[in-house]
């Protein structure tokens, strides 16, 4: 097997007496696109904080490329070159997009960091991919949600990350939206990035990842190719009750 | 077919920027029970919102007993006979159990709002010694059946029920549904939005599948619990 790039051990993290995660293990070799689904509640958005620095685990570990990084703050572990989105976007209000986009690489992975000019330049680059070159120009504010979306992905590929984590890039789109977000994930991925996302579009997690897992509760439910995952019986169970995947069983 | 009680057509309506619902159409009838499935995301809160007047339609329209409340405000609607139970619950925490009840009447004048509160905790005995509590200290079973007390309070034509069984027991959501059951012989009609697929169609007459803002299937509970296409409405395989 492929070393992987980033590793979960047994991550745990509790809030009061709730553990939203117990002991999730997985791993992302290099290259991949990595999809994790699971009803709301099951813990999906706190994994990507607990890769990204946002929360302390209470209890395993995270390795990236070999080396545990737990415990690190967000703008180191952005450092190394993980860069992530949020599903609740928050632009700076007040500058074009164009800016926004810009401040990913002047802050973003240890490659980035560049100065204002070609941090610019790279802003550029990035709108490009995301198509939103167009819009450069435009006060933040002008933007659709969509739109919202691409740029909240453009300000993290702007970092220069190796390893991307998407959080619920396609909520809220239409079906033609969520096809152009496909193509913007799929370039993304062809300049070499590894991509984790999140997603509760089953049609984006057949599309376009290699491999799944299923978060229900917490822990790991399944894992694998995403059409397996997405008929295995404790899937159906967790998104259509229980009975109804007895019944469905025979 | 008689005109139907609930008849929405071509609803399109979301927030901001994008629609979460494209082109709805749905009916219920008179005393029917029918039951809206879908996977998270799908718009089925939303569709409830526009339905109660907090989300606006963009396009299309909804007709109740014959009376056009397109974009009609929440408080019209309610008085039209639109009753909506909150996924959630949303009581009034630190209210008591009564005057939550209660609060379900608030646009009523006529004399009957008493003898209706009877007929809620004929529903629902537990409440009966528990009136006096604070709604945040009953169990979630109980604050889910304060809830759905509050709608029938405003004596509605249509109940609509957002996630019934949400973070309740099996036994307790039986129980809940045999209680919406009996509402509806009563003569309330009732659209039921639940997350378990099997608990919905079994309680309803008919039942919509929403899938990322449309309406994918629908048809007779008996159809839809044999239908593969609900599974891939949820899980796209």
């Amino acid at each position: 097997m492929a070393a992987a790039q980033l590793e979960l051990r047994q991550v745990t993290k509790r809030f009061g007496g709730v553990a939203a995660l117990d002991g999730v293990s997985f791993s992302v070799p290099p290259g991949q696109i990595f999809g994790i689904i699971g009803p709301n509640g099951a813990g999906k958005t706190t994994l990507l904080n607990c890769i990204s620095g946002v929360y302390r685990l209470d209890g395993g570990d995270v390795l990236w490329q070999g080396a545990s990084i737990a415990g690190r703050a967000p703008h180191r572990v952005a450092a190394l070159g993980i860069g992530r989105t949020f599903q609740v976007v928050k632009p700076f209000a007040s500058m074009t997009v164009r800016e926004n986009a810009a401040v990913g690489a002047l802050f973003g992975s240890a490659e980035a960091h560049l100065p204002p000019r070609q941090a610019f330049e790279r802003a550029d680059e990035v709108l490009e991919l995301v198509g939103l070159a167009g819009k450069a120009a435009l006060p933040v504010t002008a933007l659709t949600i969509p739109d919202r979306k691409r740029l909240e992905v453009a300000r993290a590929v702007a970092t220069r990350p190796r390893l991307l984590l998407l959080d619920e890039v396609m909520a809220g789109l239409n079906p033609v939206e969520v096809d152009e977000a496909l193509e913007m994930v799929r370039a993304v991925h062809a300049t070499g990035v590894t991509i984790v996302l999140i997603e509760h579009v089953m049609r984006v997690i057949v599309g376009v990842c290699d491999r799944a897992l299923v978060l229900h509760y917490g822990r790991v439910l399944a894992e694998g190719e995403p059409r397996t995952v997405l008929k295995d019986r404790r899937v159906i169970e967790a998104y259509l009750g229980e009975r109804y995947a007895r019944q469905q069983g025979g | 077919m008689a005109e139907p009680l609930l008849s929405v057509r071509g609803l399109t309506a979301g927030f901001g920027a994008g629609p979460v619902l494209f082109g709805i159409d749905l009916e219920v009838a008179q005393g029917e029970l029918v039951a809206l499935i879908g996977a998270n995301g799908a718009g089925k809160s939303t569709l409830l919102g526009a339905l109660s007047g907090l989300v606006r339609l963009t396009a299309g329209t909804v007709i109740l007993a014959g009376r056009d409340l397109t974009n009609a405000r929440p408080e019209a609607m309610v008085r039209a006979g639109i009753a909506h139970v909150p996924q959630g619950r949303r009581l009034f925490g630190t209210v008591s159990v009564e005057r939550n009840l209660l609060l379900g009447a608030y646009l009523r004048r006529d004399g009957e709002v008493r003898a209706d509160l009877e007929r809620v905790l004929g529903y629902f005995p537990a409440l009966s010694d528990k009136l006096r509590r604070e709604a945040a200290n009953l169990s979630g079973g109980e604050q889910q059946m304060v809830a759905i007390g509050r709608g029938l309070m405003a004596r509605p034509k249509l109940l609509m029920i957002d996630e019934l069984s949400l973070g309740l027991a099996p036994k307790v959501v039986e129980r809940l549904i045999e209680v919406v059951r009996e509402i509806n012989k009563g003569g309330t009609a009732l659209l039921l939005v639940e997350q378990d697929v099997l608990v919905a169609l079994e309680a309803a007459d008919r039942g919509y599948v929403l899938e990322s803002g449309r309406v994918v299937l629908s048809g007779s509970s008996e159809r839809l619990r044999d239908d593969p296409g609900v599974r891939k409405a949820y899980l796209g395989v």
